[in-house]
């Protein structure tokens, strides 16, 4: 019908002629007034934020990361009563974190203290979404100048302006191979130091089957989401993702020695010394693999070993395992990669109510004494110290203080590794193997030249895709082999997505740095 | 009883096994999921858990449902889920029998109005900053508003009413009856099976939605359930590209027998409601009782 | 003209033939009147869709721009095509959309008759406690996140400890690495999210099938139809209007083959055959917070459902009488 055909028509232009006169009213960016007023109106159940009378301190409206315990923990209540402050706390999602807080600090957040990540940080920086805190740090932050040093300050500075109190994360070898010791002692074999030592004991669990698993055994497992490996990435010279050479930043995808790299699983793995089905292994499968006697080796980070350890014991009783410290590769390399840099950084919103008393507040936690009771809570009750270690009480410092690094805003930074070091030893099994792979020469450690690296835009904005792309194709590779063209391929297409402008922004700044 | 023909009885081995074997294939991984839930953890983490708990225990969903906060998120959930069926079921059907008549001016371009929202939308932003301006954040409005009218929804129900005999209407019309006493005496009571399975439908979705409360509450003493649980699965996740992991977190995570958990725990409380709602899934009982 | 612009019924007939446009809107108008209630009960969803579905929808001009979060739309940039040409000419998008066309495919073609089937075989169940029982399980799945299922599909398909390949060998054959091989693995995509979907989905049909008149049934076994007669010329008759509902709206989202099911089963050695829209997409966005981008894809798989909808609704009304409007 002619006419019902007509009004339709009319009736969806006018709909989004309506449509857009709406739009054109709610606006497209920041409406503060309309946040602020209706948070006041509206709330379900959170308090206010008011001011309480003149003098006496307001309470701070703090927007944490997520966490099971919802900040409700005994750290909270030390904190208040160690600074004066009651503190609100939000949180973000632990899904479309960074989508929630883009929207929120884009709209007019009228949080005082906000936790954010290096990228996210830099962009509100330069966006203008933020309170400059250099002045405020001056007048209100002894405390603050004294823990954190010139250098982190430094790598946190937008136009010479300081915009965030930094968090400065712990520095560590995060994991390596863990093999079956055991296996080892039963066939009279020592632990391998070179690449080739590590081959030799692969096949010797293979053909040589220790524990008896028949057709189930493998003698080496990794899951799809890690076919690069720690410690044998080192054997190639990959320590991290980007790594020096001849005073360029290299990314691993375009290093000479992922080839090599490569070239080694992919011998492995057609040898069915590296677990045939590792692409489809979820974390999860390689984990039940190992635990069930199954696998003489995996790759395991050491956070992983409290849980580890106890299901390995369970089904072999008699299991035995440690790190392989170091394995050196043909050219003689070996070594860890070690991250730097911040955890977080603690910012002040442009639209925050009480930016003062959010410095103030910071720099009350870094008194040191407050500090140290915060992050390990009393001396006697909580920790207690020998031979200068820290060493917990438990299990009174995991309830009390199992949660204090969510809470940290910048740290002690010349003492808090050390006070770290009570955390470690949640369990003693994750403390040895903790030691086996950081107590290596520090030459051996190389620390990531880019955690203390200013903005990088172009590699902030890629780099999660850059590095997924040398993951795919390392898995791809491992299965089906490397050749040149393939290779070369690869780099091309890792080139034209972003990894061109990035390597160029990343040496940029890396030459500055020489 | 007739006696029932050979044809008959194999129809009856087909129908019966077909479906025994569809059920058994549901289930199995079902209690697989529920028994991992109650087994201890490493023997979750070494994979020997089938169809039984291993090593049984409690604490894992004891993790999940001893806190103060998954006894609110439960009650919010609650909350919303029934306001929110309740509401949509009442707007979604007034809103269907009028599109599903056809003869009515103007109805059709509106019913293009509804099919087209049914595929357009403006996206996260835009919705995020139309709740802002109406002044709901952080208010349980939020989550029940948007979700008012799920238009596939009212196709089903508009389907429905139209699949109606004309003759109920018709012979109500010349007893004199008005439009709306049509629809309250007549056509809803008929309705039921579409009814019982749009308020299923809404109260799963409600349920279920963990997107909105995301995106709009900020206090954490407003969070339903399936965020609450969402959260705790993917901080579990360590292959999940999230931004919050370090160290410390790393080493408090809890352990896979966690994630069944919240599986096992969400999904309860709708198989409390389904039991309900499965009456009137069968055949002929209302529209035989309604004709008399 | 007539110059009277209220013409009494008695004069519609002679009226109708000098000025027929008139009389069919006044015809039209008298309809309204009659059922103003109805009209008014259209008033609050409409509100409802206005405020809420249509006002937000301006947001879709951010495919157009370079939209920057803090800008807001007033303040990014106009780009115009460029996000979608970004998008058609990006590297793999040949390969992601035949895969995604493909598994939607095999998806609506395989896995839509299932449910009906289900429900009418239900249907013939006489013991209340089986169907009850099974009505419940089915669906089941439904609710089982795709974060747990994946884990268990992983072990189910391994090719050294899953049952599945356990069963393969009792047979005879030879154990396959269903995650890993590009000629199983659409298969193994389909075959679980009709595992997981199958039941839940049968739940529309098993109502459509309870709101059928008992007395049709009673006729045809007068008439000495056998069950299987009836199931054909009564249940699949009766429910066809919501099979045709159901099967326009489903090829609507032909573009969207099951993104968060691939995304949890696929490793790269398999990116060939399952790398689908969503997927493909969410690497490539990752962690770079392109808002055009994504809405761009959005509107285009939007537009393109749209469009599959009104031609399947426009291909239902001529062949089977049954339209959505």
């Amino acid at each position: 019908m002619q006419v019902a055909k007509r009004w339709t028509v009319v009736l969806l232009l006018l709909v989004l002629a309506a449509a857009t006169a709406l739009a054109g009213c709610s606006g497209s960016g920041s409406n503060q007034k309309a946040g602020g007023a209706s948070e006041g109106a509206a709330e379900g159940g959170s308090t206010q934020s008011g001011d309480e009378g003149g003098g006496s301190k307001p309470t701070l409206k703090i927007l944490q990361t997520y966490a099971k315990h919802n900040y409700d923990t005994p750290v909270t209540d030390f904190l208040e009563q160690a600074t004066g402050y009651k503190v609100q706390y939000d949180m973000l999602p632990q899904d479309n974190a960074q989508d929630k807080l883009n929207l929120i600090m884009s709209s007019g957040a009228d949080y005082d203290l906000v936790k954010a990540g290096k990228q996210d940080y830099f962009r509100f920086a330069l966006n203008g979404a933020l309170t400059d805190l250099t002045p405020l740090i001056d007048k209100y932050g002894p405390n603050i100048k004294a823990a954190i040093s010139q250098k982190s300050f430094d790598a946190v500075k937008v136009d010479g302006k300081i915009y965030a109190i930094p968090d400065l994360n712990t520095s560590y070898v995060g994991g390596g191979v863990m093999v079956r010791t055991d296996w080892l002692d039963k066939l009279g074999m020592k632990m391998p130091t070179t690449t080739d030592e590590f081959t030799a004991m692969l096949r010797a669990f293979k053909e040589k089957d220790p524990a008896g698993n028949g057709s189930q055994n493998i003698p080496f497992t990794i899951s799809g989401a890690t076919p690069l490996v720690d410690g044998l990435l080192g054997a190639f010279g990959l320590y991290n993702g980007w790594n020096p050479e001849d005073g360029k930043l290299v990314n691993r995808a375009l290093d000479p020695g992922l080839k090599d790299y490569l070239t080694y699983m992919k011998s492995l793995y057609d040898e069915g010394l590296l677990d045939k089905e590792f692409a489809t292994n979820k974390e999860e499968t390689a984990d039940q693999k190992f635990t069930s006697g199954r696998a003489g080796t995996e790759f395991v980070p050491w956070y992983k070993i409290p849980s580890l350890d106890e299901a390995l014991k369970k089904n072999v009783p008699d299991a035995k395992y440690a790190y392989i410290p170091l394995m050196a590769g043909p050219n003689g390399e070996q070594g860890y990669g070690v991250g730097q840099g911040f955890d977080w950084y603690m910012i002040v919103p442009a639209t925050a109510k009480h930016p003062e008393d959010a410095i103030k507040y910071i720099n009350a936690t870094l008194e040191p004494d407050t500090f140290k009771e915060m992050y390990i809570g009393k001396e006697g009750v909580d920790y207690k110290v020998e031979n200068g270690e820290y060493l917990p009480i438990q299990p009174a410092f995991f309830d009390d203080r199992g949660y204090s690094s969510d809470y940290t805003m910048g740290r002690d930074e010349e003492h808090f590794q050390d006070y770290w070091q009570a955390r470690l030893r949640k369990s003693d099994a994750m403390f040895e193997a903790f030691k086996q792979i950081n107590d290596i020469d520090d030459n051996f450690k190389h620390p990531d030249v880019l955690g203390f690296s200013t903005f990088l835009p172009k590699l902030a904005q890629d780099s999660q895709k850059l590095d997924n792309m040398v993951i795919d194709y390392s898995v791809k590779a491992i299965v089906s082999g490397v050749t040149d063209s393939g290779l070369k391929d690869f780099q091309n297409q890792w080139l034209q997505a972003g990894g061109e402008a990035a390597t160029k922004e990343v040496n940029d700044w890396y030459a500055q740095q020489q | 009883m007739r006696t029932k023909s050979v044809t008959d009885r194999m129809l009856d081995v087909f129908v019966y096994g077909l479906l025994l074997l569809l059920a058994v294939a549901c289930l199995f991984p079902f209690l697989n999921v529920l028994s991992k839930s109650l087994s201890a953890n490493w023997a979750v983490l070494s994979g020997k858990v089938g169809l039984w708990p291993v090593g049984f225990t409690l604490e894992n969903v004891y993790y999940v449902v001893t806190d103060g906060i998954f006894l609110n998120a439960l009650k919010i959930s609650v909350f919303v889920t029934v306001v929110g069926t309740l509401g949509s079921v009442l707007f979604t059907g007034i809103s269907a029998y009028p599109l599903s008549k056809k003869h009515l001016p103007g109805i059709k371009p509106v019913l293009v109005l509804y099919v087209f929202t049914m595929l357009f939308n403006g996206g996260m932003i835009p919705s995020y900053l139309l709740i802002k301006q109406l002044g709901l954040m952080n208010n349980l409005a939020s989550l029940i508003l948007p979700g008012l009218i799920n238009v596939f929804n009212m196709l089903l129900i508009k389907n429905y009413f139209e699949s109606l005999p004309e003759s109920l209407e018709e012979s109500a019309k010349l007893d004199g009856a008005s439009n709306l006493t049509i629809v309250l005496r007549i056509i809803i009571p008929i309705s039921m099976p579409v009814f019982a399975t749009v308020s299923l439908f809404y109260a799963v979705a409600f349920w279920s939605d963990w997107f909105h409360p995301m995106l709009y509450l900020n206090d954490p003493s407003l969070k339903p359930l399936q965020l609450y649980l969402r959260d705790i699965v993917l901080e579990a996740d360590t292959s999940n590209q999230n931004l919050n992991l370090n160290i410390d977190r790393l080493m408090n995570l809890s352990p896979e027998g966690i994630r069944n958990a919240t599986v096992i725990v969400s999904t309860i409380p709708i198989l409390l409601v389904y039991p309900f709602l499965q009456r009137y899934f069968i055949r002929g009982i209302l529209v035989g009782s309604v004709k008399g | 003209m007539n110059p009277n612009p209220h013409p009494n019924p008695g004069r519609a007939a002679t009226a109708a033939a000098d000025t027929p446009v008139r009389a069919r809107r006044w015809r039209r108008l008298s309809i309204v009147r009659r059922n103003y209630d109805l009209y008014l009960l259209l008033i609050p969803g409409l509100a409802f869709l206005l405020l809420f579905k249509y006002a937000p929808i301006y947001g879709l001009v951010i495919a157009f721009q370079d939209f920057n979060i803090f800008k807001g739309i007033g303040g990014s940039e106009w780009v115009g095509m460029q996000q979608f040409h970004r998008l058609f000419t990006s590297h793999d998008f040949g390969t992601v959309m035949r895969n995604t066309l493909l598994i939607s495919l095999y998806k609506i073609v395989l896995l839509f008759p299932l449910p009906i089937l289900i429900a009418v075989l239900l249907n013939e169940v006489a013991r209340m406690w089986f169907k009850r029982a099974v009505q419940t399980i089915i669906y089941l799945p439904h609710f089982l996140s795709w974060v747990v299922v994946a884990g268990l599909f992983v072990n189910i398909l391994s090719p050294s400890t899953g049952i599945v390949n356990h069963i393969i060998q009792f047979f005879g054959g030879h154990p396959v690495s269903f995650l890993m091989d590009n000629h199983f693995f659409r298969s193994v995509i389909v075959a679980t999210a009709g595992w997981k979907e199958v039941g839940w989905n049968a739940i529309v049909f098993i109502a459509a099938i309870a709101g059928l008149d008992p007395e049709l049934y009673e006729a045809a076994r007068l008439d000495g139809a056998n069950r299987i007669q009836q199931m054909f010329k009564i249940t699949l008759p009766g429910i066809a209007s919501t099979i045709m509902l159901m099967l326009i709206l489903r090829i609507g989202g032909v573009l969207e083959a099951g993104t968060e099911q691939i995304l949890l089963l696929y490793n790269p050695t398999v990116y060939e055959s399952g790398d689908v829209l969503g997927t493909y997409i969410y690497r490539v966005g990752l962690g770079s917070m392109e808002y055009s981008y994504s809405t761009a894809v959005g509107l285009f798989e939007s537009a393109v459902g749209f469009a599959l909808v009104l031609s399947g609704n426009f291909v239902s009304r001529r062949i089977t009488g049954k339209s959505i409007w």
